[in-house]
């Protein structure tokens, strides 16, 4: 037979939407600092970000992107 | 303004302390506290006794003085006539206040400030510790270990010590702390989360060093926070 455990809510629990530690008396009336919201979004990313800078460098060994190197350098040195 | 009261009671020192304890220190042990006494010391001296005794204010020291159950008690103990000194505290400083400030450094210095070094200056090199979610704690070197393991785990860690007591040897904290789980803990992935954790710890001193811990917090807690453990809901089991 299963049994069941109610476990007790802690007395904080962190924002979904930004990761703060929200104590439960003030669930109701938490705003998301806009900055807390950017650094909580990014480090969800941060493994995207990660690849990402991968994948760039990745793709600036290959033919096409040495071509776009060599031709970004020299539009800028036109300039 | 407390207040130091200095008896001293000229006879044979074994004698008078065999009278009051049969006679003032069982209504005395029962008044005192209503009327502030803080701590009662009696020495041997050359020729007697002297009893130092400390008050939280002058006032409550003649009120239990003046309080008839005591002045009985004295008449039945039969002393000589007592020299009486008062004296106005300045300064006071108990073992438990320092007991409470070391707890209050280790919060203050060694988790929220990270001065990890000072962890030598406030545990003995024989410390031994335990909590049940990390087990024993072996030597400064066996804490330091502990608060870089939460550190790593958590960014700006800060705790605050919201209440001590002290007793003998032994204090007692209760904190808070809080952190961003930036790093793994206990093999969970770091989720970016703020968390807020409470906890207790009771620690003994000796020769001004911590040498003995027992810590619990709130690991469930932390565990829902982190979204390991379900929060609130029923969980199956």
């Amino acid at each position: 037979m299963e049994a069941m455990l109610s476990l007790p809510l802690p007395g904080h629990m962190p924002c979904e939407r930004c990761g703060a530690s929200v104590a439960a008396e003030d669930a109701g009336t938490h705003t998301c600092d806009e900055e807390r919201w950017l650094d909580f979004a990014v480090f969800q990313l941060r493994g995207e970000v990660a690849a990402f800078g991968d994948a760039l460098h990745g793709w600036l060994e290959t033919t096409r992107g040495r071509f776009e190197v060599f031709y970004a350098e020299r539009t800028r040195t036109d300039r | 303004m407390s207040v130091l009261s200095v008896m001293s009671i000229q006879g044979n020192p074994d004698e008078l302390v065999a009278r009051m304890k049969e006679t003032v220190d069982p209504v005395a042990a029962r008044k005192a506290p209503l009327y502030g006494a803080i701590s009662s010391t009696v020495v041997r001296t050359g020729d007697g006794i002297t009893i130092y005794n400390l008050w939280e204010t002058e006032d409550g020291r003649h009120r239990m003085a003046d309080d008839p159950e005591i002045q009985e008690a004295l008449r039945k103990a039969k002393l000589p006539k007592p020299a009486f000194t008062g004296y106005e505290v300045l300064s006071r400083r108990t073992a438990g206040e320092y007991a409470k400030e070391l707890s209050r450094r280790v919060a203050e210095e060694v988790w929220t400030a990270g001065k990890l070094d000072v962890i030598d200056e406030l545990f003995a090199p024989s410390y031994r510790g335990w909590t049940p979610t990390d087990g024993e704690i072996v030597g400064p070197a066996g804490f330091r270990e502990l608060v870089e393991r939460y550190h790593s785990a958590f960014k700006d860690t800060k705790m605050t010590a919201d209440r001590l007591v002290a007793e003998g040897d032994w204090v007692t904290m209760t904190w808070t702390a809080r952190g961003t789980h930036t790093g793994e803990l206990m093999g969970i992935a770091p989720t970016g989360r703020d968390v807020t954790v409470t906890g207790v710890q009771l620690s003994r001193i000796k020769d001004g060093k911590f040498v003995e811990g027992y810590g619990i917090f709130d690991a469930l807690g932390l565990l829902q926070q982190v979204g390991a453990v379900p929060a609130g809901a029923p969980a199956h089991a």
